[in-house]
């Protein structure tokens, strides 16, 4: 009985060590140890990464661009037609005429498209018709915590003597359209590329900390998700960002907060569609219509997918009845709950 | 029955609590500091490089107060540092790589190059050994010790190694944009910080009329003539305050002491070197040294000398003088000397 219970917490323990070293699908196509360990041990472990930056970095440069026209920033072609992802106080707004810059000094007439300001990330589009080099962009959410990465820039403006600059670091944090990372920054870098050890683009330099070494990018995931209103030319706001793109209003009436397994529901709203489908605080919602809910947003998102009287299938996992379930709930209009803001009044009264 | 329910709700509030404890967690769920590039962990992967770093820099104090560091050159006891930290500061002491205090002697400094020639005590520390490569590739691992030669600190070599051209001395004046060309001289509108003319006196509204024995008439002649010097170089001024003209002889700033506070990039780059400019050929490098952290080794990942570190530029800047550079300057130093 005894060596039962040993073995199997020495399972546990080999499972919970193990997930943290295979985390990230970059690493698995990385042969040498040292992008599976916490940290670097040794200096062939430093020349590893050493080596593996160098094996990337001149296509990397190839394909990393400065960028006129709002002050000096920096950007990176990332197809061959020559669209630039950048930040979105590079690109500043749609249609302006903008120079870009390749690293030989070439300079090229561009345009900028469409830019989030929520998420600060921007399009340019390269005017004159060409062949450009370009980089790959990471699928998103692919960098992990604790990844190495390598960030590339023309910090302080473009300076054909010095080149482009180059900085080495790991991931600090990374959120839904965050990344952040220990290589330094300064002005001039904004909208130039972060790269993982495959010369991927993994994120776009936005702004900088007070600590030199703790500065932020923006995610690939956040470029994805503005992608054909930014090739429109629109400029996504706050508010309309994410989980407002296809509000249909659909309502489901509950409080909740983040879970590692989806979201916990903190409070039911009385007669809403959720206190019908018999949903309690303390319920754990995994998936709607066979979704996987990874945050809040998404949760937000899927559930505004769908209008007033539209059915949605909800994965629940049950505080009180035990058990995980599917519950079906017909969703109903937000404004018999939630009475719509009134603008404010402020005239004579 | 009252019990039970109260059992449940305490059950429920705890099960939330620890839930925004987890989400607390989430959010600071950063990597940890030991794991970073300049963390414990990652900076003792450095190994034998590290600890020749440490072994071959010693710090320069002026009364008690370290201001730079300085990369011990042979066991008779040479050294060299960055010459500029050592201006208007006396008093100077040392501290071996054993934090035991030592005496040090202020050989002679060398202009060009930003270098000075120490002399310490024979058998300190371990003499660095020198590597010579001109055009170290982007992307290598390179070490230094910080501020103090506290902890090392890394990096990699960032871009390519080239020269960079020398600023000029600066008075720290801001001119009247509107030239008037019938008139002589050149008003003087405001003052920037650290303005070594508003230290000796020269005030708002006061026109400047001649540079040295050179007749000012523009904007453009005035910057032209002040260009002409280097920092700390004493310039003639002759001033028309009124009907009175009055001469001055002011001692010009560095650019960084005054127009870079100005600077946006500057500005959130902290404390950067006085002299930032005005070398031959620099290695730049990422490591995020302090000016005070000048003058030590660069070592790559072998533990060998690239260089010695020559001024902090910048956020993202440091630059190092090449060996081969450092080791001429010794050269001509030391014949100097004798």
């Amino acid at each position: 009985m005894r060596k039962v219970t040993t073995a199997s917490i020495l399972i546990f323990h080999f499972l919970y060590l193990t997930p943290h070293s295979y985390s990230s699908p970059t690493n698995t196509q990385l042969k040498h140890p040292v992008f599976e360990k916490r940290a670097p041990e040794s200096p062939e472990d430093l020349l590893a990464i050493e080596k593996q930056v160098r094996s990337v970095l001149q296509t990397s440069k190839k394909a990393t661009v400065c960028i006129q026209g709002n002050g000096s920033g920096s950007g990176v072609i990332i197809s061959e037609e020559g669209l630039v992802l950048t930040a979105g106080h590079v690109s500043g707004e749609p249609d302006k005429k903008l120079t870009v810059v390749l690293q030989d000094g070439t300079k090229l007439e561009a345009k900028a498209l469409g830019r989030s300001s929520a998420a600060d990330s921007g399009l340019i589009q390269i005017t004159k018709e060409g062949k450009y080099p370009y980089v790959e962009l990471a699928p998103p959410a692919s960098v992990f915590k604790g990844d190495w990465i390598y960030a590339v820039g023309h910090p302080g403006g473009f300076d054909q003597e010095r080149g482009l600059v180059l900085r080495v670091g790991r991931v600090i944090h990374r959120s839904t359209d965050t990344i952040q990372t220990d290589c330094k920054l300064i002005g001039g870098d904004s909208g130039g590329p972060l790269f993982d050890m495959l010369g991927r683009v993994v994120g776009i330099h936005s702004r900088v900390s007070m600590k030199n070494e703790q500065n932020y990018h923006v995610t690939v995931r956040a470029f994805k998700r503005d992608w054909e209103r930014m090739l429109k030319g629109n400029i996504v706001s706050l508010d309309d960002s994410f989980a407002k793109i296809e509000r249909k209003g659909g309502f489901l009436g509950i409080k909740r907060v983040s879970h590692p397994k989806g979201i916990l529901v903190t409070g039911v709203i009385g007669n809403s569609p959720a206190a019908k489908a018999k949903l309690r605080a303390g319920d754990i919602i995994t998936h709607i219509n066979g979704a996987k809910i990874e945050n809040l947003n998404l949760f937000r998102y899927l559930i505004n997918k769908n209008g007033p009287g539209d059915k949605v299938v909800l994965d629940t996992i049950k505080r009180w009845d035990g058990g995980n379930g599917k519950v079906e709930v017909k969703l109903g209009n937000r404004n018999d709950f939630i009475p719509a803001k009134q603008p404010q009044n402020l005239g004579n009264g | 029955m009252i019990l039970k329910i109260r059992l449940i709700i305490t059950f429920q509030v705890l099960t939330l609590f620890s839930i925004n404890i987890i989400e607390a967690q989430d959010f600071l769920d950063e990597l940890p500091t030991s794991r970073r590039l300049n963390g414990k962990q990652t900076v003792k992967a450095f190994g034998i490089a590290g600890d020749n770093a440490k072994l071959s820099t010693i710090t320069i104090l002026s009364d008690k107060k370290a201001i730079a560091l300085a990369t011990i050159i042979d066991s008779d006891g040479y050294c060299v540092t960055k010459a500029s930290e050592l201006e208007g500061q006396e008093a100077f002491s040392a501290i071996s790589p054993n934090s035991e205090k030592i005496a040090v002697d202020v050989l002679g400094t060398d202009k060009v190059t930003d270098l000075a020639l120490l002399k310490i005590e024979p058998n300190i520390g371990k003499p660095v050994k020198w590597i010579m490569q001109k055009d170290y590739s982007q992307g290598s691992w390179v070490c230094s010790m910080n501020h103090q030669a506290e902890s090392l600190m890394i990096g990699v070599v960032s871009a390519k190694s080239r020269s960079i051209k020398s600023r000029s001395g600066v008075l720290g004046v801001l001119l009247d944009p509107k030239d008037d060309p019938k008139k002589a001289g050149v008003a003087i509108v405001e003052f920037g910080p650290n303005s070594p003319a508003l230290k000796e006196g020269i005030a708002r509204g006061d026109i400047v009329i001649q540079v040295e024995e050179k007749e000012i008439m523009s904007r453009k002649e005035l910057s032209d003539e002040i260009k002409k010097f280097a920092p700390l170089d004493v310039v003639k001024l002759k001033i028309l305050r009124g009907d009175e003209g009055i001469a001055f002889n002011v001692t010009l700033n560095y650019m960084s002491n005054v127009f870079d506070m100005l600077d946006r990039n500057q500005k959130m780059s902290g404390l950067t070197s006085k002299r930032k400019a005005g070398f031959s050929d620099v290695i730049q490098h990422e490591i995020p040294l302090k000016p005070m952290a000048m003058g030590g080794p660069l070592l790559n990942l072998e533990g060998m000398a690239l260089g010695v570190n020559i001024a902090r530029s910048d956020r993202v800047t440091t630059f190092a003088l090449p060996s081969e550079l450092v080791l001429e300057t010794i050269t001509r130093l030391k014949t100097n000397q004798k």
